[in-house]
């Protein structure tokens, strides 16, 4: 036998309450990677961002449209290189509540999204046909679509019954991208609008060379449409997205305080167990002290059995974490795929989540040892006797 | 003989709130090497404090205590736990074994503070149990032994690490008579045999005619010594 053993054998003493403490931490464990791992990955989708690509859109709100003859005054700007635009359809698909984004795209706008795979020969028959429609391919797994299958869109803000057929399915090489998205062409939606509603588009896509001042770049589109009725924000992909998800701010920042709150509730279950086990355990600790144990060492033990179950607890939380969230994970992209991007436990996060579930069993322990090395030999031996 | 333990006017006073409670008043006493002393008296009167000043797990409140020619009523905490480690025995009523160790690892339990390698450590523990006839419980747990049984393991775990004084606070006092017969030869082997300084608190009269002199506490002092006819 040697002290970590007898650390070891002294944590499980009672094993009933070690395995369920240990069971509470790996239930914080694994609803901190959770909550964690959601904010991530609803900020994935930002991060995903081209670094090289900005965004026009109509300065007083983005559910305006832009005239699509911005496009070609954009397109002279010096720094612009490769433009395009999409147009947001809205609409549905057979169930309201069944969401997944739509977009009415120019034909190359893909082209400028390199992280987007589509086999080539798919994306010509695209383009061939005017009702095509580039699908991702979760999307396509969800329902069933294959290639040359037709779907039909109901539309709302562009009402009415929308067919379209499936020539080509995207993957991609980012995991934060989404899958679930469904382009089309931007002609097949213009050419059947009534006059007045016809060649606008949502926003305008362009891509700005590696040694452009993208700032300045950004000046001088706005410029150009200053005081116009249609103003327009130019502003990176990176900030466009930003701007989505800092309506959700309050939501993700309460969730990161319940993150946080998690993290306080494993310490109170650690200290809970260990400040019983401590308590009973005082004529054993004051044994210890009277065969020559020094105050130190039966800190050390009760810090060791701290570390101990917490790192039981950790191990079986981060064990079951991955299930856990792949189940999450596989819910939130039926459910919630163009909201949330790879959901994904991050081992950055794992070996955080390790570290900070060690440090709180030994916070935890800390006030019971600084006791149990504190305890008058005489005192709690006559506990007992 | 030289005597081992030397008890120089020693009081203890204990305080309840600030009310002072004397338990020992002016306690002189000599105990030599190889002696088997009984300390008996009524409940109060101070002869379990007199053991804890003698086993340095307690301190007097004046007075000197003196064992082995080395004054403990100074030393340190850790000086005192160091002290204690390599010079006491203890073996108390409820044989205060860990309950998660089994006979063996109690018994080495004193022994991982010493620098004894793995093999050596086996060899002595071995050697204790044998001594209290329990060689063949190594490996039981204390709730898989009887209540004789485990103050024999506590006995065990009392000269594994040969001190120079084994002290015990009434270690019959929770068995039945057919056991605590069995713990009294034991003690009284180690004494005879292997000439062991036992210091013993008892009640029990039966069980202090196992001492060569019995001493009486009244309170806080010394009353009488007697020694029981063999």
């Amino acid at each position: 036998m040697n002290f970590p053993i007898l650390v070891i054998k002294s944590a499980f003493r009672n094993r009933v309450r070690t395995v369920l403490t240990s069971i509470g931490v790996a239930v914080t464990i694994i609803a901190f990677l959770f909550l964690r791992t959601f904010i991530a990955a609803w900020y994935a989708g930002a991060e995903s961002a081209g670094a090289d690509r900005m965004v026009v859109r109509n300065k007083t709100a983005i559910i305006f449209p832009l005239p699509l003859a911005y496009a070609s005054k954009v397109k002279n700007v010096p720094g612009v290189s490769a433009l395009s635009y999409m147009v947001w359809f809205g609409g549905y698909y057979k169930d309201p509540k069944q969401f997944f984004a739509k977009f009415a795209m120019e034909d190359h706008a893909l082209e400028l999204y390199p992280e987007v795979l589509v086999p080539p020969a798919q994306m010509e028959a695209f383009k061939q046909d005017k009702q095509g429609a580039v699908i991702g391919v979760r999307l396509a797994e969800k329902y069933g679509w294959k290639i040359g299958d037709r779907v039909t869109l109901t539309g709302d803000i562009y009402p009415g019954e929308w067919s379209f057929n499936v020539r080509a399915l995207y993957t991609a090489t980012s995991k934060t991208f989404d899958q679930q998205t469904m382009y089309f062409h931007w002609t097949y939606l213009n050419d059947a609008l009534v006059e007045e509603k016809r060649d606008q588009v949502g926003i305008l896509i362009f891509k700005v060379g590696a040694a452009t001042d993208s700032a300045q770049v950004a000046r001088s589109v706005d410029q150009l449409f200053a005081n116009s009725s249609a103003e327009t924000r130019t502003e990176s992909e990176k900030a466009f997205q930003n701007e989505f998800l800092s309506m959700s701010s309050q939501l993700l920042g309460a969730i990161s305080v319940i993150s946080m709150v998690v993290l306080v509730i494993l310490v109170l279950i650690l200290a809970n167990t260990l400040s019983m086990a401590t308590r009973e355990r005082t004529t054993e600790y004051a044994v210890m002290r009277a065969l020559g144990f020094q105050p130190a060492h039966v800190v050390r033990l009760v810090l060791g059995e701290g570390f101990v179950i917490s790192l039981v607890g950790v191990a079986l939380g981060v064990g079951l974490a991955a299930p856990v969230l792949r189940f999450f994970a596989d819910l939130f992209q039926r459910e919630l795929g163009p909201f949330l991007g790879a959901f994904e436990i991050d081992p950055k996060l794992v070996a955080l989540a390790v570290a900070i579930a060690l440090a709180c069993g030994m916070f935890s322990a800390a006030l019971p040892a600084w006791r149990a090395g504190k305890l008058k030999i005489v005192d709690s031996l006559r506990r007992v006797e | 003989m030289s005597a081992i333990i030397e008890v120089r006017d020693v009081k203890k006073t204990y305080h309840r709130g600030n009310q002072p409670i004397p338990v020992l008043d002016g306690i002189q006493l000599s105990i030599e090497q190889g002696a088997f002393e009984a300390l008996m008296g009524p409940s109060g009167s101070g002869k379990t404090t007199l053991l804890n000043l003698i086993a340095g797990i307690d301190r007097p409140t004046s007075g000197q205590v003196i064992v082995g020619g080395e004054d403990i009523t100074h030393f340190s905490e850790g000086d005192l736990a160091t002290w204690r480690a390599r010079h006491v025995g203890f073996i108390f009523q409820f044989y205060n074994l860990l309950p998660v160790l089994t006979a063996f690892q109690n018994v080495e339990l004193p022994l991982l503070l010493t620098k004894l390698g793995k093999a050596e450590r086996q060899k002595r523990v071995e050697t204790a149990l044998r001594v209290v006839g329990l060689e063949d419980r190594m490996h039981h747990y204390p709730r898989e032994l009887s209540g004789g049984q485990e103050q024999r393991v506590a006995i065990a775990r009392a000269i594994v690490t040969d001190p120079t004084i084994l002290v015990a606070d009434e270690p019959t006092g929770d068995l039945d008579r057919k056991s605590a017969e069995e713990i009294l030869k034991l003690l009284s082997l180690l004494n005879t045999k292997f000439n062991k300084t036992i210091v013993m608190v008892t009640h029990d009269p039966a069980a202090a005619q196992a001492a060569k002199i019995i001493r009486r506490l009244d309170k806080g002092r010394l009353a009488e010594e007697t020694r029981p006819s063999a």
